[in-house]
């Protein structure tokens, strides 16, 4: 393979050594290259696989960044939300149109607590205490929030009715 | 709102008037829309087609979300109005027909806060062991009922109302 006829031959012993030398590192270069692109692949596979098949459990259901939990039981809203801190959430915090809309398409025409409340002459806040920045109407003169595909609509927490818990999913 | 629940009860009067007369002069009485008449019970009671029948009265259960004074207006637009419950069994079939979680308008209200409560056609509500008022009653407070109990909520939220009217 290496011809000692290309140098100068003052070092004959020397020359081909090195050659070869190089030779196998451009082998294991390659190997690891390739090794690399594997690895690499592999990550961007359960990266793109986690998010849907993981990180909602049970009955919970995943949309975007965050976990639903939509009731068959119904409760007064201060039980559902009892309800929602025992499973590590909140009733539903919305944030986005999106999510809105989906939530409303879900409910269908069963009302359903979220977590927006609010004391007599004060603004509507979410139940982390974060003031409720109206993106949103909703009717009435009540003070605890309920959806269904009609709207949001407040009522006096009374009522028995379904209710939508939400956790950030991660 | 007060005008306004004078021209309901007023309204519903006049139902009432109009059923009292004797029936070959009424003909509202004929389910005007469609003839069909669907629901055929034990004493040939009859109801219009799509409500349901229980005990000689006819009910339709909405399911758009209005003000108890809409939903009113839609029950009159049927020749109905919102339930006045009479009997526990009337109670109980519209809590059985409800389904869990949507609360629906009945014909009970109360105008000012700590009065007494009253049905549309003007009868006191008197509450009992199986028909109990959970909620305040503040300024306009309006009842809904559920699958479980019955609440007095602010008439201007928004519910499904439920329509009731006599069966011929």
């Amino acid at each position: 393979m290496v011809t000692p006829e290309q140098h100068d031959g003052r070092h004959d012993n020397w020359k081909p050594r090195t050659i070869c030398k190089l030779e196998k590192c451009w082998m294991l270069y390659l190997c690891m290259c390739i090794i690399l692109l594997i690895v690499v692949i592999l990550v961007i596979a359960v990266f793109f696989k986690c998010p849907k098949t993981v990180e909602c459990s049970g009955e919970w259901i995943g949309v975007r960044r965050k976990c639903f939990y939509f009731s068959s039981d119904t409760k007064n809203w201060t039980a559902s939300e009892q309800f929602c801190l025992s499973q590590g959430s909140e009733l539903a915090h919305i944030d986005t149109q999106e999510d809105m809309e989906f939530l409303r398409r879900h409910a269908g025409t069963f009302m359903h607590w979220i977590g927006l409340n609010r004391k007599q002459g004060e603004s509507w806040k979410w139940t982390n205490g974060t003031i409720f920045n109206p993106w949103f109407e909703i009717s009435g003169n009540g003070s605890f929030a309920f959806l269904n595909a009609d709207g949001v609509h407040s009522s006096r927490g009374f009522i028995d009715i379904k209710w939508i818990c939400s956790k950030p999913q991660f | 709102m007060e005008n306004e629940d004078g021209y309901m009860v007023l309204d519903y009067r006049n139902i009432l008037k109009s059923r009292q007369r004797p029936k070959g002069t009424d003909k509202r009485m004929d389910f005007s829309q469609k003839v069909n008449i669907s629901r055929l019970a034990g004493n040939n009671y009859l109801c219009p087609k799509d409500w349901l029948l229980n005990q000689e009265k006819c009910y339709k259960f909405s399911i758009s979300s209005k003000t108890w004074n809409e939903s009113q207006h839609d029950c009159a637009n049927l020749q109905a109005h919102l339930p006045v419950i009479q009997t526990l069994n009337e109670l109980e079939f519209i809590q059985e027909t409800l389904k869990p979680g949507n609360p629906g308008w009945i014909g009970l209200h109360s105008t000012s806060p700590g009065k007494q409560w009253m049905w549309i056609n003007k009868q006191l509500f008197v509450e009992q062991n199986d028909f109990l008022m959970i909620g305040p009653t503040d300024h306009e407070s309006c009842a809904v009922v559920t699958g479980k109990q019955v609440y007095s909520e602010d008439c201007n939220s928004k519910f499904n109302g439920i329509c009731q009217r006599d069966a011929v």
